[in-house]
């Protein structure tokens, strides 16, 4: 199903006003810095609950909350009135170790999770209180007339103590370093797309130009130097208003234009020194293009002038694993009483609004909460986030975690029918895991690809199935992730930054193109003290070019210039 | 007697003994004239094939048995018809040599081709599986990496 909408409007919307001229920018910039802000202000709690040991500690359930509020009460101070949307674009989420997104519980939620997984592997983000040696996973975002700021930082615990007594070392280090640098080099080749004649050659295919291919192998490059994989569900990818990627998955989006990692890149990338012929892919790319080619990911596009970027990197250690697997993700259910084993049950504490559907509701309730749902608009959000008592106070009375709860109860009824009815879709929790390849080649597939999982959210369109060289088909993933004994979870390390590409007519550097990173960057990203024991090789030459294009950045006069927005001074 | 039209006349019981004879009238035409022997399903049966009453003469001469006939073969239809054999003839070698020709260019079947590739899809994963040459350029002889520094971020 499509919307349809004149050509005027669509026009006007998705090119006229995503055009980065000044006013643009600096919604972009408000929204950038509240985020960078938000993610300060969360890494300062965390650290002062775990490191610095002040009392109470604060839960994660509790930190997510505090991080929405944070956001909400600082866009109070911009576009008051002057914009008609403004919120929280990703509600804080707070993944620990294996889980790869989505981790962002509601309070009332607390006493369900730790009665329903007694004997979880996932301790830390059970019991909600973090642990020395666990990789922290904040994510965060703004948005400010649907201009959108999103930032993920990968953060270690240490035990507590003035200063962390030594690095992290281990496949966790592995995954943090890959993540880190793979981060920084997709930045500064993003900002080669200004000043292609910098390009370093052997990412230049010819067309001095950045491709998705050369994101796609600077970033492959990495994550194999450091023994890691690139998790499915990482991409690099072109955001426009209102268009953040937030519903990926959900709304087919026209005109996609970014890279994706899938599972069926790590299957290409494993059978493709044995010169097998990849009939099935072309099979699949032809059937596209008569399709909606437009929606489809693919790598054959270039990075222009006045795009904006959303770099979201994910990267998983295999260092300690004895077999060649498949990195998977797995969606979290809420069921209890499953047959196969089970890591962990939950229900996903954002939603995203459908729009494509429409529903008279019976409950009052449920009218009453869709109305307040309809408000926030397009992007995930939370029950909590449509109570009264929002924005909490860090430092106010317990009464208000107590009315908290007491809203929750009344919009969980009203929401179970906006969901059965699908006006509502849940954002899924999701974890990393591992399937050796010889289970999956030893399994038997009558199927193939005919099978269809209806209840599989967030595949994009054309990458339905996962592995299309096996021929196995999501449900048939599912099924071998939950039955194989050997599978794994795997902890993971996840980066995420939003780039302008100003070029010379916005650029507020004299006249110079310059890219604009909102999110992320030294002051807010900086790295956990960590140790891995790899390096790059630099007799590769791209990772020579690697190199180079770290040099460039440190070059003020004649490298790529990068500007970072900073985080507000004091909260 | 009213006419066909008459709103007294009975219409369904008129009208349906009518058609059922002419098709019964039909039917024994067609019967007579041999075509519903033998019936479809027979393998000797010529349904759905052209007809040529001269041909059939040609070919199996006069009908044995009966007395008087009309099937006649006149001197002229059997060079018309000897002519197109031979013409025939010549038609069908040239599709032979066609056919030939065709068959010699390896043309496999379809569901051989399907099955060997899958067949070789699963070898090259085996294979690629078993390599491990592949990781060997993991570089571990140096100092290693570190980010970070002796402060909590």
């Amino acid at each position: 199903m499509s919307l349809t909408i004149s050509p005027k409007d669509s026009e006007l919307l998705l090119k006229d006003k995503n055009i980065l001229q000044e006013s643009v920018l600096d919604k972009y910039r408000t929204a950038g810095q509240v985020t960078q802000t938000a993610l300060k202000y969360v890494t300062g709690l965390i650290n002062q609950s775990y490191h610095f040991g002040k009392e109470p500690r604060l839960t994660i359930p509790e930190l997510c909350i505090l991080g929405d509020s944070f956001m909400i009460a600082r866009l109070e101070q911009f576009y008051k009135n002057k914009v008609n949307e403004r919120g929280i674009a990703f509600p804080t989420a707070i993944d620990v170790d294996s889980v790869a997104q989505g981790w962002s519980p509601e309070m009332d939620d607390v006493e369900n999770i730790q009665s329903r997984n007694k004997n979880s592997p996932l301790e830390s983000t059970v019991t909600g209180i973090l642990r020395a040696g666990d990789l922290v996973k904040i994510t965060l975002g703004v948005h400010i007339d649907g201009y959108t700021s999103q930032v993920s930082h990968t953060m270690v615990i240490y035990p507590p103590g003035p200063q962390p007594q030594g690095p992290l070392l281990g496949g966790k280090a592995d995954a943090v370093a890959a993540g880190h640098i793979a981060m920084e080099s997709v930045v500064s080749l993003l900002a080669c797309a200004l000043t292609p004649e910098k390009l370093p050659n052997a990412l230049n295919d010819g067309s001095r130009s950045v491709q998705g291919k050369a994101i796609r192998l600077v970033v492959d490059t990495i994550a194999r130097s450091y023994d890691c994989c690139v998790v499915p569900g990482s991409r690099v990818r072109r955001i426009r208003r209102f268009l953040a990627g937030q519903n990926e998955g959900i709304v087919a989006e026209r005109e996609f234009k970014g890279v994706v990692w899938t599972e069926s890149h790590q299957e290409e990338q494993l059978v493709s020194n044995t010169g097998i012929t990849d009939n099935q892919e072309i099979a699949l790319r032809t059937k596209n293009s008569v399709t909606s080619e437009t929606a489809v990911p693919s790598d054959d596009f270039t990075v222009k002038a006045g795009e904006v970027y959303l770099i979201d990197i994910r990267m998983c250690p295999q260092s300690e694993l004895d077999k060649k697997g498949l990195v998977t993700l797995q969606d979290v259910d809420p069921y209890t009483g499953k047959s196969h084993k089970n890591d962990l049950v939950a229900r996903s504490g954002a939603y995203v609004r459908d729009y494509a559907h429409s529903y008279h509701l019976k409950l009052k309730t449920a009218r009453q909460l869709l109305t307040k749902i309809d408000r926030q608009g397009v992007y995930p959000f939370k029950l909590s986030h449509v109570s009264q008592v929002f924005p909490l106070d860090v430092n106010g009375s317990s009464e208000q975690w107590a009315s908290l709860k007491k809203d929750l109860k009344s919009y969980r009824l009203g929401m179970s029918e906006i969901t059965n009815n699908y006006l509502c879709v849940e954002t899924p929790i999701r974890l990393t895991k591992w399937v050796p390849w010889d289970h999956l080649l030893k399994s038997t597939n009558q199927n193939g690809t005919l099978s269809f999982d209806a209840t599989a959210p967030l595949s994009l369109p054309g990458h339905e199935v996962p592995l299309p060289k096996l021929g196995v088909s999501s449900l048939k993933l599912k099924s071998i992730v939950n039955s194989c004994p050997e599978s794994k979870l795997l902890p993971i390390s996840r980066e995420s930054s939003t780039v302008l590409l100003c070029g010379a007519d916005v650029s507020s550097n004299g006249g110079r193109p310059e890219l604009l990173r909102i999110t992320g960057g030294s002051k807010t990203c900086q790295a956990s003290w960590i140790h891995s024991k790899f390096e790059l090789n630099s007799q590769d030459p791209v990772v020579q070019s690697i190199f180079q294009l770290a040099q460039l950045t440190e070059d003020r006069r004649f490298g790529i210039s990068i500007r970072e927005t900073q985080p507000m001074r004091e909260h | 007697m009213p006419s066909k039209n008459s709103v007294n006349k009975p219409k369904l019981t008129e009208n349906l003994r009518h058609k059922n004879h002419a098709l019964a009238r039909k039917r024994a035409d067609r019967e007579r004239k041999g075509l519903i022997n033998p019936p479809r399903s027979h393998e000797d049966s010529k349904s759905g094939q052209a007809r040529s009453e001269s041909v059939d003469l040609y070919l199996k001469g006069a009908p044995q048995g009966s007395a008087v006939t009309t099937k006649t073969l006149s001197k002229k239809c059997q060079q018309k018809i000897e002519r197109n054999m031979k013409y025939a003839e010549k038609r069908k070698l040239l599709t032979d040599v066609q056919a030939k020709l065709e068959n010699e260019m390896d043309v496999e079947d379809e569901n051989q081709t399907k099955e060997e590739n899958k067949r070789s899809v699963k070898d090259a994963f085996w294979s690629a599986l078993e390599d491990t040459q592949s990781s060997a350029n993991l570089c571990q002889e140096g100092q290693g990496t570190t980010l970070g520094g002796p402060i909590y971020p």
